[in-house]
């Protein structure tokens, strides 16, 4: 009897002991797996993060390429917004919204107004998805008006990271669209503070300074300097470094005047005022009939046409001239003079002296029948 | 040796009592008292010691248990830290992939070029070391040489044994990229694929990869608004050539009046853009006016400088106009000056008063074209040089060069001076002044300098149908002006025969 409950004594304890150490040593091992694990996972969800982030940059760069293909007036989500879901690109996948930007914010700026404020503006929100991350991107892109640039510009204005629950839809991006304006409002009303600020700042180069334009006192001293790179230990002070950069950043490139144009501006229509005359004399026809000199140049050689017309396009009167233009003044003599005017309305042989104003919209003269006598003063005006 | 009993009993040296006759029985007491206690000791305290003779086989089983257990934790432990390792190297290895793709994606938006350099670039397509500035993608890394203000290549530094853990971390990371020409619904993009590849610490060779697509940035002439769209048009001819007809359409009205519909179109459109093209002057004086008036006024430099911007921009506006006129303008009045008939305008036709001026006044369009655009780039380079240019931000300043070089170049195309001289002068300045500052600039400027050597090479590179349109413009508006209001064309002028 006492063999029998010693020996199931020992086995009742031996096995709750291994067994525990067992358990003891699985939790060690899962808690060491998880903590190494979980490492691993930091990484992974970092590279899927960017990942997902490069998705979207995918299709944030396919839709500024086709923005940048055709102009505003033939972009393709001009009826209606383009939704797209699950596109595959980059390992991953992207949906995205995009459409015109139903009340763009305004700016009266004359230097922003066909850039930053032009009425060419779309919404583009996108949610890119790789592995198990997502992330959700909001670019508002504008098209500028009016711009010379030979290559097309997509600009985007405005550009935030936005919650992952937010889906491609009409109605999240007006709540985000309502948002950026009520941002670019705000960035106007800072402006005028804003720029108080950008001029001391510009100039400030030390630690000190900055504090000054920005209105704090920044207590202890500040360590403004880096040590030398050469190993030696010198202490190679900051702001000479600054200074030396934005100098040379100042001072450099003067650009040369730019070529005058050698096409000229006298070329064109020009017309003087209206004059009633009368075209017929039986009927009695009055007309308002204007000059229309009609004016090409190549170099200092000019040549015109000018027109006697009526308002209702109807030419009464013509001549040519065929002269020389010294930049200011312009003198001709009337040739070819064709009339369906009555006799006592044809012009004679003239001469026309013109000056041309310093806006180059206004040729100021005399006429002159015959030559040296001067009959009246003219004024043809660039149309 | 004896010692007393409590009850005053003498033992002897083995413990026994002596003098009693009960040696036998006690001593049978004790032994059975004695395994009564290592029973009792058993079963509580000194278990291991007491029971060790039954207890080795199960300490054995036990141990063996526990080494088993043992040795997947060791090797877990291993697992570990060959995967910290691991995770170590790979960290990095995203760290840079994503660097380069950031400075591509920047690079597109400084360099109008870069997708161009990247695809025929040969040396970017082949893996090179990261450290000891190989790679183009890792040069100098930290401005640690004279001149300071400026990362120069092969004078800075790159990763190099100095930075001795991180030239020792990246000694094996090698950086490639390869691209692929992408065509989409619209537009054309560039694809890239950064490779970066490394030998970790067990010698096996890993690899990732990222992809990055670059939009291609494409030439084209918008439209003039009032053409944007073909019904809106059709309206704005209807009511100028037939006025009080809405709301017919203007092919309702043109077939009532068997009027060629294509022809009335192409009069129309060229005579109601003519027409807002001139009734759009005076506003644009008066803002000319306005800049002019700003430009003289502003007493800081700041207020200045964005002045005689916006009045660099008002004529950049004008000149666009104009550009798109010319552009849209050229292809009808190469129709009329070909096919125009008068009998085309049908009977009745629309009245002369609603065309004749605006056919007379096209070539002010040209000429607002050429005056526009020397006054922009004139008031840019004002804007540019000191002392307005100082005032501005670094990067509005770039905007303005980019103006200046844009107008530039419009008007060795267009206007003239045919020479591209000046082009070549500015963009050299420009490229020296960004050499070491903004490598993105920098390389802009040199593939520009090299577009702009001679008038050939720009040209050839530059949209044909911008300066085309200006170059023929004149002509083709005489022909046309001369077949649509009676007159014969002669030396270039318009040379009227009687009405």
């Amino acid at each position: 009897m006492d063999s029998v409950a010693s020996k199931a004594t020992r086995q009742g304890a031996a096995l709750p002991v291994t067994m525990g150490l067992l358990l003891i040593l699985a939790v060690f091992g899962s808690v060491l797996r998880l903590l190494t694990h979980g490492a691993y996972r930091e990484v992974e969800s970092v590279n899927s993060h960017l990942r997902a982030i490069a998705v979207g940059e995918v299709g944030f760069s396919s839709i500024v390429a086709r923005l940048c293909a055709a102009p505003w007036s033939q972009r393709w989500f001009a009826q209606a917004p383009e939704i797209k879901l699950d596109v595959s690109a980059a390992d991953g996948t992207y949906s995205y919204l995009i459409r015109d930007t139903p009340e763009p914010a305004v700016y009266d700026d004359p230097l922003i107004q066909y850039s930053f404020g032009s009425r060419n503006q779309a919404d583009f929100l996108v949610k890119a998805t790789y592995g198990r991350s997502t992330v959700v991107m909001f670019w508002r892109l504008t098209v500028p008006e009016y711009s010379l640039e030979n290559l097309a510009v997509v600009i985007p204005t405005y550009f935030t990271f936005e919650s992952e629950s937010i889906t491609p839809t009409p109605a999240s991006v007006d709540t985000l669209s309502a948002q950026i304006n009520g941002t670019i409002s705000s960035r106007a009303v800072n402006t005028p503070g804003f720029s108080g600020l950008v001029g001391p700042l510009r100039n400030a180069t030390t630690v000190g300074e900055v504090a000054d334009a920005l209105g704090f006192d920044p207590g202890k001293r500040a360590l403004d300097g880096i040590p030398s790179p050469d190993g030696s230990g010198v202490f190679t002070p900051n702001p000479p470094k600054l200074q030396g950069s934005r100098s040379s950043q100042i001072a450099a490139l003067p650009l040369p005047p730019p070529p005058t144009p050698t096409v000229p501006y006298l070329e064109g229509l020009w017309v003087d005022s209206p004059v009633s005359t009368k075209v017929s004399e039986n009927p009695v026809i009055w007309k308002n009939c204007c000059n229309h000199l009609q004016i090409t140049q190549n170099g200092n050689s000019v040549q015109g046409t000018c027109s006697f017309m009526d308002d209702d396009g109807t030419v009464w009167t013509t001549w040519t001239f065929s002269t020389t233009f010294d930049g200011t003044k312009l003198e001709y003599k009337a040739e070819n003079i064709n009339s369906t005017l009555p006799v006592s309305q044809r012009p004679v042989p003239f001469w026309n002296t013109f000056k041309l104003d310093s806006s180059g919209q206004t040729l100021t003269g005399t006429c002159e029948v015959p030559k040296g006598t001067t009959i009246g003063s003219v004024s043809f005006s660039r149309q | 040796m004896v010692r007393r009993t409590d009850q005053g009993r003498v033992r002897d040296q083995d413990g026994r009592i002596e003098g009693t006759s009960l040696q036998g029985e006690e001593e049978k007491l004790e032994k059975m008292t004695q395994a009564s206690l290592r029973t009792r000791f058993c079963r509580t305290a000194n278990f291991f010691w007491a029971c060790r003779g039954l207890s080795l086989v199960e300490l054995s089983l036990a141990f063996l248990i526990l080494a088993l257990a043992i040795v997947p934790v060791i090797s877990l432990c291993a697992t570990s830290v060959r995967q910290v390792r691991q995770t170590s190297d790979y960290g990095l290895a995203i760290t840079l992939e994503e660097k380069v793709a950031e400075e591509a994606r920047l690079a597109t938006w400084e360099n109008v070029h870069f997708a161009d350099q990247v695809d025929t670039a040969s040396s970017y397509a082949v893996g090179l070391p990261v450290v000891e500035g190989s790679s183009p993608f890792f040069r100098a890394i930290e401005d640690d040489r004279l001149p300071y203000g400026e990362i120069r290549d092969e004078v800075d530094q790159p990763i190099s044994p100095m930075y001795t853990s991180l030239h020792r971390e990246l000694g094996t990371f090698q950086f490639g990229v390869s691209s692929e020409q992408v065509s989409l619904t619209t537009g054309e993009a560039l694809d890239m694929k950064l490779h970066l590849c490394w030998i970790d610490f067990q010698q096996s060779l890993r690899e990732i990869a990222l992809d990055v697509r670059l939009a291609r940035r494409q030439s084209w002439v918008p439209p003039p608004s009032d053409v944007e769209v073909r019904d809106r048009a059709d309206n704005l001819v209807r009511d100028l050539f037939y006025p009080g007809q809405s709301p017919r359409t203007l092919n309702e009205v043109a077939s009532k009046t068997t009027a060629d519909l294509a022809t009335i179109r192409n009069v129309g459109d060229v005579a109601m853009l003519s027409k807002a093209f001139a009734d759009s002057t005076a506003d644009f004086r008066s803002e000319v006016a306005r800049a002019e008036s700003a430009t003289t006024a502003a007493k800081d430099p700041q207020v200045s400088a964005r002045s005689q911007l916006a009045l660099g921009r008002a004529h950049e506006k004008r000149a666009a106009t104009c550009l798109s006129l010319l552009c849209y303008m050229i292809g009808p009045l190469k129709a009329l000056a070909a096919t125009f008939e008068p009998a085309k305008l049908g009977n009745p036709p629309p009245g002369k008063s609603a065309y004749a001026q605006p056919i007379l006044a096209l070539t002010n369009i040209s000429t607002a074209f050429s005056d526009s655009l020397g006054r922009a780039c004139e008031a840019y380079t004002k804007a540019y040089n000191e002392p307005l240019g100082v005032a501005m931000s670094p990067r509005l300043r770039v905007r303005t060069f980019m103006k200046v070089l844009e107008t530039t170049k419009l008007m060795v195309l267009t206007t003239g001076p045919a020479d591209t001289s000046t082009l070549k002068t500015i963009l050299a300045g420009f490229e020296k002044f960004h050499f070491g500052r903004n490598p993105n600039f920098a390389k802009f400027a040199e593939a520009e300098s090299k577009l702009c050597v001679d008038l050939a090479t720009l040209k050839s590179a530059y949209p044909a149908a911008r300066y085309e349109a200006f170059q023929e413009f004149r002509n083709v508006a005489a022909q046309a002006s001369a077949k649509l209001l009676g007159t014969a064309y002669k030396n270039g002028l318009s040379t009227q025969t009687g009405s």
